[in-house]
């Protein structure tokens, strides 16, 4: 039998231990993946301020949202996530009000903002995931494009993984907000003086 | 099935171990098939949702021998080039957020194999599939109508160095009518075995034009001159890229399969870049077509690589 030096010993028993790791872990997916995306209890903090900031929220069909490998991502609860994330906006100053709002319809409900989602996606660079989120602002005319994004190492390929990524490029995406809702409510609360 | 790092480095392994096959990948389309292809439905299937992006990938545990412990080096390493990769495009992405890459090469695709075109398939019409790969032919075959179904699975990204952009496909033709399905060779994909009446990969690469180029070579530099005028540049590079592709695969259904595709001698030979995820290599195949400035080089595989 042919000798081994110890350092051989170590990377075989390495490569070993990585590729059972692997086998157990990573098992062989196959079709969509569902990522559930669940709103954090944590950002649920109720704001009694009495300036109401209404968000006027356009629904988009997001069937899926990337793919890892060769298997689609389904993004399950996105537009659940997107309005409590949206409600959670809410300050000492004013509360945010989100209306589901359908663009086809003649007189949708006068808002302060309107959001529709405009790219949400996970996707592979290399060994690593970025989650991906674009969010179209309309105020008074204007559109503005918030994009958030978070990339990170792609541990375990799973779908609670992959949905940490959306929710934290949606998180990174809606900070982007603020200004935009600290300016909407500086001209509603300045309105009736003007009157 | 996704790719977490765990099973990255057994991939590396096996794809390693599987370079030396030497098999072409062509599947030549059989001179017996043209004439029952009367309507052919094409199909232009991506993956992702905006320009891509890709890193030099780091090596170390390749490099020391193997080890987990440099395999996790390796990945951090890389984690963080992707990070910082990513941060750059953004700026690109905005520029391109009105820009369907799929809409635009389904239309080019359209023109180019309109009724009357030289080659020996015809497009009745092109439609896009969004977030699928070839693990999904079976399904993306299932409802189209017709004696057959091209589907093209593309792919677009910028290089490392935000340099170049870069357009991947592989297509493949697949048997719908019976009397092509006796011609097809059944091949798997997924969970299915296809009838496949041909196939082949394509890459072409775009670099930025020679004006707009920052001679400092930075990346942030460089991704500011392809967003420069809202992504003037990398339209132009994704519309010329899918062009490309399109003459590459007419030219490609009426060449005859060999059992190999090396040059025929020194003089047919060229260099030519392929472009990896992670990774680039230097390459020489046979130069097979010049066309506008540009070089059609096959590979061994009978792969068919675009360039200046």
């Amino acid at each position: 039998m042919a000798n081994v030096e110890p350092h051989q010993a170590r990377i075989a028993v390495h490569c070993a231990a990585g590729f059972a790791l692997a086998l157990v872990l990573v098992g062989c997916g196959s079709g969509p993946m569902t990522m559930y995306l669940r709103p954090n209890e944590t950002v649920h903090t109720r704001h009694t301020a009495a300036q109401e900031i209404r968000i006027g929220l356009i629904p988009t069909a997001t069937e899926t949202a990337g793919v890892l490998g060769s298997r689609a991502l389904k993004p399950q609860g996105l537009d659940t996530l997107l309005v409590t994330r949206l409600e959670s906006l809410s300050n000492h100053q004013y509360r945010v009000v989100v209306l589901r709002q359908d663009a086809t319809l003649p007189n949708p409900q006068p808002t302060a903002l309107t959001i529709s989602l405009a790219k949400a996606y996970v996707q592979q660079v290399h060994d690593s995931k970025s989650g991906v989120v674009v969010l179209n602002v309309e105020q008074a005319g204007r559109v503005s494009h918030l994009r958030g994004q978070s990339t990170g190492l792609n541990w375990w390929g799973s779908s609670e993984e992959m949905a940490g990524a959306l929710t934290d490029a949606l998180d990174r995406a809606l900070k982007q907000l603020r200004p935009l809702l600290d300016a909407a409510a500086t001209a509603e609360s300045a309105q009736p003086a003007q009157h | 099935m996704s790719t977490p790092l765990v099973s990255t480095t057994f991939t590396t392994l096996a794809l390693l171990l599987l370079a030396g096959c030497a098999t072409p990948y062509r599947n030549a389309l059989r001179s017996a098939a043209a004439p029952q292809m009367a309507s052919t439905v094409g199909v232009v299937a991506v993956a992702q949702h905006e320009i891509g992006t890709s890193i030099n990938s780091s090596n170390m545990a390749g490099a020391m021998g193997g080890g987990l412990l440099f395999a996790l080096v390796d990945a951090a390493a890389n984690s963080t080039s992707a990070k910082r990769t990513e941060g750059f495009a953004a700026n690109l992405r905005q520029s391109l957020l009105d820009f369907s890459f799929e809409r635009n090469a389904a239309e080019v695709l359209g023109k180019r194999f309109a009724a009357g075109n030289p080659s020996p398939v015809s497009l009745s019409t092109v439609v896009v599939a969004k977030d699928k790969t070839s693990n999904d032919l079976a399904e993306l075959v299932a409802p189209a109508k017709g004696d057959a179904v091209l589907v093209v699975f593309a792919k677009y990204f910028l290089d490392p160095q935000f340099t170049t952009v870069v357009v991947s496909a592989e297509v493949v033709v697949v048997a719908k009518s019976p009397a092509l399905q006796a011609l097809a060779n059944k091949q798997r994909y997924g969970k299915t075995d296809v009838p496949v009446l041909y196939r082949n990969g394509f890459q072409t690469t775009w670099a930025l034009p020679a004006g707009s180029q920052p001679t400092d070579n930075k990346r942030d530099n460089n991704v500011a001159a392809w967003a420069a005028g809202n992504g003037q540049a990398a339209r132009s590079a994704l519309l010329s890229a899918a062009g490309e592709i399109a003459a590459m695969l007419q030219w490609d259904l009426g060449q005859p399969a060999k059992p190999d595709y090396k040059p025929a001698n020194k003089n047919s030979r060229a260099g030519m870049i392929v472009y990896y995820d992670g990774s680039h290599l230097a390459m020489r195949g046979a130069l097979v077509h010049t066309e506008g400035g540009r070089t059609w080089v096959q590979n061994a595989d009978g792969r068919l690589y675009g360039q200046r």
